[in-house]
């Protein structure tokens, strides 16, 4: 039985291994986030913080590694675990559970350098199809917002959960 | 269900599944990524919010109030 069972973790931690989304944690109000990359380089722990900013119901999305020694949070690392798109596909589930619990609010993201935006830009466009769906996109331009379009550069992203059946049930 | 079945049904889901971990508790009212808030304060200071969003009367329904949390 024994051996069985070590066959059987070792198989479901195999097939974790390929899910789309890494699993989650977070405190009870879910608004931080944390799972663990997994890569060559080991395993990375990762923190994704919904933080509410000075207008009521807008929030800031960022994420960045935990350092484990020393407990401090970067959000300029290059983990280099090559899991990149996994990540992101981990951040963008965040926001589903974020905007599940908190309907109501505005989230905006921007990364910390030019290239990070141009990552979260590409992230954005593969799952624009599905994700505009559920939420509202827009693209921050200088002082202009517009409706996010593919393959444009931008400052920053604003999203909102669209009002779902289980939302206006509330 | 087969183990299989569990995966393509965690796969399917967008709301995902999140264990609650009292230890993260410590990061309740904690800012974590300072620079960024700063950034997007500042974004709201000097860009404010869509057009799109505010000048719309459906849109008005659902803006989040102005003011300090």
């Amino acid at each position: 039985v024994t051996n069985k069972k070590v066959a059987f973790d070792k198989k479901f931690n195999d097939n974790k291994m390929n899910l789309t989304n890494y699993p989650l944690s977070a405190e009870d109000d879910l608004t931080t986030f944390e799972f663990i990359s997994e890569g060559p380089k080991g395993l990375i722990r990762k923190l994704v913080q919904f933080t509410p900013t000075n207008l009521q119901g807008f929030f800031i999305l960022a994420f960045g590694d935990k350092d484990n020694k020393t407990g401090q949070i970067d959000d300029l690392a290059i983990s280099n675990n090559n899991d990149t798109e996994k990540i992101l596909a981990t951040v963008a589930a965040t926001v589903y559970a974020f905007t599940d619990k908190h309907p109501d609010t505005w989230i905006y993201a921007t990364g910390s350098t030019k290239a990070r935006i141009r990552l979260y830009r590409m992230g954005i466009n593969k799952y624009i199809s599905e994700a505009s769906k559920d939420f509202e996109i827009l693209g921050q331009k200088g002082k202009h917002w517009e409706l996010f379009e593919n393959h444009k550069d931008y400052d920053g992203f604003l999203v909102k959960r669209k009002k779902s059946e289980k939302h206006l049930e509330k | 269900m087969k183990q299989t079945n569990i995966i393509k049904e965690l796969e399917k889901r967008k709301v995902p599944i999140v264990r609650i971990d009292k230890s993260l508790n410590k990061y309740k009212n904690v800012v974590l990524f300072p620079d960024k808030l700063e950034k997007a304060n500042e974004m709201l200071r000097t860009v404010g919010l869509p057009k799109q969003w505010t000048n719309s009367t459906t849109a008005n329904s659902t803006l989040p109030k102005a003011g300090r949390q």
